[in-house]
């Protein structure tokens, strides 16, 4: 029984750590097809193991609103389950972050702007904002970039948040500090 | 006895009261739904409607919108709460601010997703499974042509003689008139016979002894029978799958 439920842990931590998608994450129905009726109670285990260090599950809905393990399945099934940090980062965490400052800054700029505006704007209004500070090419460059990691989303003629700044960042928090 | 007029407005009715039903049990982002054509449309039905029962069923949608206009009100307001800063204020707060200050702002409220794109114990498990079931066909190092011999050293056709089973199909085929729907001519009891029949099917259509036509919009395909002699001008190949 026990190891049946150890056997369980391991799977759960596969599934949300190893990327089997091309975008990071799995849906509830798919860990319930994977790990059985009762994978909530075995996310809630692996929780309180990873939680010890720094690390925490996160369940969004494709709307973007945070979930929790205690909503019934028919909330949970079609949410994304990810691993992602529990405490913030320090400036110094960057260096391993993959991300530069200059990019982390223009990744702020797009967001605040995208959310002044009511949830969308244009790569137009976007690029002149960036190019405030950085050359035109690299504002055209990073919003580029942006949306190919999944920060920002290009539909039709708009710019509008992604499915990942959705996921990733406390859009509330990010706004207070930059008036702060 | 209901009239025409009032069955048909009945069923609108009840197709619209599912729609809102369906659209009140999602889990959908209620911002971006539309109410304005289903307002429109149950406008319509309330003018066609002059008896009690269809304005009863009226009403029953008009309780539903009420509700979605409700939960999209208090989503709104909750939103608007939470987001809704001065795009010109915003521009000004951003241009005051250094690089630092903005990468601070953003560290501070990011948790990023943690994964690895790595082969792990499963994946490895999986792939040794899939790399032992393909045929070693697939990795010869010139490509060869699909033809009966070649089927037949996989073993794919080594207990029937693929030529008299070609036979014996076109002369099926000459017997139903020489047109035949595609799943009526390989129908069997049994699956793999089907499939055997399937492929004999394929040779015959390659060797040119017999051609599909297809009917997309009625989701229909075709065998018609050729003169044995006749060669395919311009070859090209579409898959048709076996139920």
């Amino acid at each position: 029984m026990e190891e049946e439920s150890t056997k369980k842990l391991r799977r759960a931590a596969q599934l949300l750590f190893f990327k089997s998608h091309r975008n990071p994450g799995i849906k509830g129905w798919e860990l319930r097809k994977a790990l059985g009726q009762d994978y909530t109670k075995v996310l809630k285990k692996l929780e309180e193991r990873i939680s010890e260090l720094g690390l925490t599950i996160k369940i969004v809905s494709d709307s973007g609103e945070l979930k929790t393990l205690s909503e019934p399945h028919e909330v949970l099934s079609n949410c994304r389950f990810f691993i992602s940090i529990k405490d913030p980062l320090t400036i110094t965490d960057l260096r391993t972050s993959g991300w530069s400052i200059d990019e982390i800054a223009g990744l702020t700029v797009c967001i605040a702007t995208i959310i002044s505006k009511e949830g969308k704007t244009t790569r137009q209004e976007l690029e002149q904002i960036l190019s405030q500070k950085l050359p035109k090419w690299k504002a055209t460059r990073l919003l580029s970039k942006y949306v190919r990691a999944g920060y920002l989303d290009e539909k039709e003629d708009y710019i509008i948040l992604g499915w990942r700044t959705k996921s990733e960042v406390d859009l509330e928090n990010i706004i207070k500090y930059i008036f702060s | 006895m209901l009239s025409d007029r009032e069955t048909t407005n009945k069923k609108e009715i009840q197709k619209l009261i599912e729609e809102l039903d369906n659209i009140i049990s999602k889990e959908e982002n209620i911002l971006e739904i539309n109410l304005d054509e289903k307002i429109r449309k149950l406008a319509e039905l309330l003018s066609n409607s002059n008896n009690l029962e269809e304005i009863n069923n009226c009403s029953e949608v008009i309780q539903r919108l009420a509700v979605i206009i409700f939960e999209k009100t208090k989503a709104l307001k909750n939103r608007s709460g939470i987001l809704y800063i001065d795009p010109f204020l915003t521009k000004l707060a951003i241009l005051g601010s250094d690089v630092e200050k903005l990468s601070r702002a953003f560290i501070q409220s990011w948790r990023p997703v943690v994964g690895r794109d790595v082969i792990n114990p499963f994946l490895l498990k999986e792939s040794m499974t899939y790399w032992s079931n393909i045929t070693k066909y697939s990795f010869e190092e010139e490509r060869e042509e699909r033809n009966v011999e070649n089927e037949v050293k996989i073993n794919f056709l080594s207990e029937r003689e693929i030529s008299e089973e070609i036979e014996k199909m076109y002369e099926e085929l000459e017997k139903r008139g020489g047109k035949e729907l595609y799943e009526k001519l390989i129908e069997s009891e049994n699956l793999s016979d089907k499939i055997f029949k399937a492929v004999v099917l394929s040779f015959m259509i390659t060797y040119g002894y017999a051609g599909i036509i297809r009917e997309p919009l009625k989701g229909k395909v075709w065998v018609v029978k050729k003169e044995k002699t006749t060669e395919s001008k311009n070859p090209e190949s579409f898959v048709i799958v076996v139920k």
